[in-house]
């Protein structure tokens, strides 16, 4: 930005020059001023507008177009990505927040799936999936830009040559006769992917337990990470870890840089010991914290809720009364905030009646001051007024929508070469 | 206490007398207001009309963010209604003059407007060469560079 006397000049300045009568309208825009408003063209625009002129080329390609782009996204509502799959296709679809319309939709066939798919949390439009025996796929669906299948993780060849016996269950009838091998097993959960706020990287970080710990005897809890630009997947040291084990079937959101577990038992079921796993991406170190203050001291890991609400890591609890409250934490002031509170009784008619699992909130409309919530593995969607003295549920999205993220189009990745 | 008033000129010479705070959106005459107080401030490179058109933009958000505080959802999204409404009955050549106003004067909620209203028709293009005649940009492609971009760009998948 100018200073502003120098503004002021330049108004004064450009007075002087003009000349009288009618001007003819196709004026002269100034380039930072049209980079203004191609910053706000959908993404598939800008995409076009790259074929205007050789500069509107270089200045779309640059990182820092891009990540004002991603800035001026930021400051509105994000979108809903709704993944679903089939045997041999996946489909992303692009939902407006506000009027739940399609917005945009890109499918395309995928090898055969080995098991279910799944999504990671989206990082500046950019999203993984996956499944356990298959490689990890990043995608940017605004420029459907794919990048090359990820090498596999040690965990997922591990997890080849010893597949989960209840996994194994589902995909195959029964082979009478063989003795079951006892195997190792491995308790896993979704991956953390997040950016690395120093540097700019995206990494992917993949922390599970192994047990019984016959594969290595003093290590129970691994971590494997995956930095897109240096394309291997790498140990780093959960040293900080050694006492405890992460809760299965988690999707570890990412906030402000880091990613975060909660506890589970030495199965990676949940216990009442609930301890909060903080990992920061840029030094890739681990740490252990308690909860907060407001969760319940010996509350049961399940009914703890850990997402990324609105760019802040928000934390849940649903408590013995059907009452699930939020809170997030304000980076700012370095204080966690009471968001709202839901009561599961007002919303069980839409999620199978189940009362006894905590909602996972998606995404806050800043518009409509609503809050949409979904509960996983049911379908529908519900949302909530936020105004304090309101009690209003209403069912946000009818029907199966697969697997859902909030999403902020973006141009990240579509220039790399990789 | 009566509200302080000022006065903005504009190239025809008009004065406008104008609320300080509904002209402070302005950070530009914020700043001049502040440096050179009781003075007129010439705006001589803003037709009346546009000024006019500026000054009805400040009047009605000045308005809305003094009902803060304790502004309810509904009122935000009036004022967005209502925004959407005023960009949509400038035309083409008056809304770039609008566009520019809201630049020089750096008023940041307008030029977002604005700018967002120019995004949408560029958008509706039909190709880059709509997109170069409207805003007067030389095309410095051959037809093979324009192809390739067109290739990159098409369903990478």
């Amino acid at each position: 930005m100018m200073a502003s006397m120098e503004i002021y000049q330049r108004i004064v300045r450009e007075t002087k020059r003009r000349r009288k009568g009618r001007r003819e309208w196709k004026i002269e825009i100034p380039n930072d001023v049209m980079e203004e408003i191609v910053m706000r063209l959908p993404v598939r625009s800008i995409m076009r507008f790259q074929a205007v002129s050789k500069h509107w080329e270089s200045v779309i390609k640059t990182r820092d177009f891009g990540a004002r782009h991603m800035a001026n996204q930021r400051s509105k509502d994000p979108k809903l990505m709704f993944v679903g799959y089939s045997f041999y296709n996946i489909c992303f679809d692009q939902m407006d927040l506000e009027t739940t319309s399609l917005e945009e939709s890109l499918c395309f066939d995928i090898e055969e799936i080995n098991g279910p798919i799944e999504i990671s949390e989206c990082c500046d439009g950019l999203v993984c999936f996956y499944c356990l025996t298959q490689a990890v796929k990043v995608i940017n669906t605004a420029t459907e830009t794919l990048l090359p299948p990820l090498p596999l993780a040690n965990f997922q060849r591990l997890h080849q040559a010893h597949p989960d016996p209840d996994l194994e269950r589902d995909l195959r009838l029964e082979d009478d006769g063989q003795p079951p091998v006892p195997v190792p097993f491995i308790s896993f959960t979704m991956f953390g992917f997040g950016k690395d706020n120093v540097t700019g990287r995206y990494k992917i970080v993949w922390l599970y337990n192994i047990y019984p710990a016959t594969l290595n005897k003093k290590k129970k809890t691994r971590c494997e990470v995956f930095d897109l630009e240096e394309r291997r997947w790498r140990f780093v040291t959960t040293r900080a870890l050694d006492h405890h084990h992460i809760l299965s079937n988690q999707r570890p959101p990412c906030a402000n840089g880091s990613l975060y577990w909660l506890t589970g038992d030495e199965q990676g079921y949940p216990s009442t010991q609930t301890k909060l796993i903080v990992f920061d991406i840029h030094t890739e170190m681990f740490q252990v914290t308690s909860t907060p203050p407001f969760i319940t001291p010996d509350a049961s890991s399940d009914k703890i809720g850990l997402c990324n609400l609105d760019g802040r890591l928000c934390i849940s609890e649903l408590k013995g009364d059907c009452e699930q409250e939020f809170w997030w934490r304000v980076e700012e002031c370095d204080k966690w905030e009471k968001i709202f509170s839901v009561d599961l009784n007002s919303t069980s008619s839409w999620f199978g009646g189940i009362t006894s699992q905590p909602l996972t909130p998606l995404a806050i409309s800043k518009d409509n001051n609503k809050v949409v919530l979904s509960l996983t593995h049911q379908e529908n969607l519900v949302d909530f007024d936020l105004d304090p003295d309101s009690t209003v549920y209403d069912l946000y999205y009818s029907g199966s929508y697969g697997l859902a993220v909030p999403y902020f189009p973006s141009l990240s990745l579509s220039f790399s070469s990789f | 206490m009566s509200k302080k008033m000022i006065v903005l000129k504009s190239s025809e010479g008009v004065s406008f007398v104008v609320e300080e705070a509904v002209a402070r959106q302005s950070k530009i005459i914020s700043f001049l207001v502040e440096e050179f107080p009781d003075r007129e401030l010439p705006l001589t490179n803003m037709t009346s009309e546009i000024l006019r058109k500026t000054i009805e933009y400040c009047k009605k958000h000045v308005v809305e963010d003094d009902g803060g505080g304790d502004s309810s959802s509904s009122s935000s999204g009036d004022l967005k209604e209502w925004d959407v409404k005023f960009v949509a009955e400038i035309d083409q050549p008056r809304l770039m003059d609008l566009l520019m106003a809201a630049n020089y004067l750096d008023i940041p909620s307008l030029l977002d407007v604005t700018c967002q209203k120019v995004a949408d028709t560029i958008a509706a293009c039909n190709d880059e060469k709509e997109i170069r005649a409207t805003f007067n940009i030389e095309n410095d492609f051959t037809e093979e560079e324009v192809e390739a971009i067109r290739m990159e760009n098409q369903y990478p998948i």
